[in-house]
């Protein structure tokens, strides 16, 4: 809904946002009053900007739930410096979105003592009482982001200890099938397997950081791929334009009354974590889970192992979650055969 | 976030004099960043975009302040400078043949989860539409346009924006009871009207 407006924007057939003004502020003559009552009872367009209108007015009236505040800040920041006239923010006052997650422990303290200094040097003015106000709500919005992200970091740990109990799992079959008989395209894939998991867990080892360093998400082709083990099919649910690909290769290790799950993210633009929702056919929930986005196998995404599945139909979700938003990335039907 | 229940006027007057220029601007913006987010969000601007947009809106206010006489409520001005943004928003990433915008979520409907149901903002317009043939639509339609036009106006939100009575009262500024005791007289005549075709027809 682009709602057109007036000024040098023409409205067309449409009610201009000037007078939508008008009509909602009692201001309009009865005649056209009436005429444009008419014309909201046939557009659902300009109703759509009226309830627009109505939504911002209680939202300016406090209605409106606050997002991030890092993010005002940022927005503060450019505009500041677009404005001459203006005084810029102080370096104490930088988006904490942009340091790295391991820095933020220690830089607590410095932020107060960066505000002392800051007020210090401006002096008991009115500005300032304003500013030790958005510093106490800055740092407090800090402290929940640390939080956040120790919880991001045990979860990958966790991750990390599936990744391996998947690594040993692995070689155990390895064994299995060169100890009965040669088959040496298995081998070759399993053997695949575990140098691709054997890297993943290095990296991982390597960069012990907590997953959510990416508060943008890029813009790029969105799809997801997700292949199960043989005895399971899959079939995708596409909700958008090419969010997901559905199919793909058959995991080769195999174990029974396990489904395991290959959800390859690669093409997808990077999200802090992803969720996993699985329900049953009467939509009960029987297990739900969240994977870091960027450090289990590097870029390339996941591996789900769910066991304890009888027969029949259930249904999958994956969810992308980055700081500011949550988008439903698909929903699969997953039969259990 | 600044008092919400301050007064504006004080405010705007110390951003158009010289004096308290920065502080005043800053209480603006701190107080209605929240409410235009999700104004530009609504419209189905990124995150990115929706920085960029309060940015811009806010610029155009730092500059028109003085355009500014009260004539409308300060908050409808500013919602009149953040809708024309959007729009030129729009109109450049037209020319600028930009694709990759986001669409909403709509489910087909069998099986879907009541998120992925829920994931358009836009509602499923005229359910009159799917419940009806051609020919009963073309004689509906025009025993609606022949009554009197408030009770017109209530029918057509009803049944063509499929609006609820309060939401209908909201845009024609008249009380829900109002809107439901012309809906319920506009059943009656309709029924009347068309017969048994419309016996249990819902409004």
């Amino acid at each position: 809904m682009d709602g057109k407006s007036d000024d040098d924007l023409k409205s067309g057939p449409h009610v201009g946002t000037r007078r939508l003004i008008a009509y909602r502020e009692g201001r309009l003559p009865e005649a056209e009053r009436e005429a444009l009552q008419e014309h909201l009872s046939l557009c659902p367009r300009c109703t759509g900007l009226l309830r627009e209108l109505r939504a911002f007015e209680a939202d300016a009236a406090g209605a409106v739930e606050p997002g991030p505040e890092p993010l005002r800040q940022e927005a503060w920041e450019s505009l500041a410096r677009r404005l001459p006239g203006l005084p810029q923010t102080s370096p104490a006052a930088r988006p904490i979105a942009a340091l790295p997650s391991r820095q933020r422990a220690g830089s607590s303290f410095l932020y107060y003592a960066a505000a002392a200094l800051l007020l210090a040097a401006i002096g008991f003015s009115a500005w300032s009482a304003v500013t030790i106000r958005q510093e106490r709500r800055r740092l407090a919005a800090v402290e929940q982001r640390l939080e956040e992200r120790e919880s991001a970091l045990a979860a990958a740990q966790r991750s990390l200890a599936e990744a391996e109990r998947q690594l040993q799992a692995a070689r155990d079959q390895i064994q299995v099938i060169t100890g009965s008989k040669p088959d040496t395209r298995a081998t070759e894939l399993l053997e695949a397997r575990i140098a691709e998991l054997t890297k993943a867990l290095d990296e991982l080892r390597r960069t012990p950081r907590a997953p959510g360093g990416h508060d943008r998400i890029s813009a790029g082709p969105r799809q997801i791929d997700l292949s199960a083990a043989p005895r399971f099919s899959l079939r995708g649910k596409e909700p958008g334009d090419g969010f997901l690909r559905g199919g793909g290769a058959a995991n080769p290790v195999r174990q029974a009354d396990r489904v395991r799950l290959a959800v390859d993210t690669s093409g997808h633009p990077a999200f802090a974590e992803y969720r996993f929702e699985l329900v049953d056919e009467a939509g009960k929930m029987l297990w739900s889970g969240r994977r870091p986005g960027r450090s289990l196998l590097g870029d390339a995404g996941t591996t789900l192992a769910l066991s304890g599945l009888g027969p029949g139909r259930y249904r999958l979700r994956i969810e992308g979650l980055s700081p500011d938003s949550t988008e439903l990335l698909g929903e699969y039907v997953l039969d259990v055969t | 976030m600044s008092r919400q229940d301050e007064p504006i006027e004080p405010i705007l007057q110390r951003l158009r004099e010289a004096t308290g220029r920065e502080e005043s601007f800053r209480i603006l913006f701190d107080r209605f960043y929240w409410p235009l987010f999700r104004f530009f969000e609504h419209r189905g601007f990124s995150t990115e975009e929706c920085q960029d947009l309060i940015q811009e809106t806010f610029l155009r206010v730092y500059r028109g302040i003085e355009a500014f006489r009260g004539e409308s409520r300060w908050e409808h001005w500013l919602f009149r400078i953040a809708a024309n943004t959007a729009i030129k928003a729009l109109r450049h990433r037209a020319a600028a043949k930009r694709t990759g915008q986001e669409m909403p979520l709509e489910g087909d409907g069998e099986g879907d989860s009541p998120a992925l149901a829920a994931g358009g903002s836009a509602r499923t317009p005229e359910p009159l539409r799917q419940l009806l043939g051609m020919e009963m639509r073309e004689l509906l339609t025009r025993a609606i346009e022949d009554l009197p036009p408030q009770m017109r106006r209530c029918v057509r939100l009803r049944v063509l924006q499929d609006l609820d009575y309060d939401e209908i009262a909201e845009i024609l500024q008249l009380s829900p009871s109002t809107v439901k005791v012309q809906l319920f007289k506009a059943r009656k005549r309709l029924q009347m009207e068309l017969g048994e075709a419309f016996a249990d027809f819902d409004l």
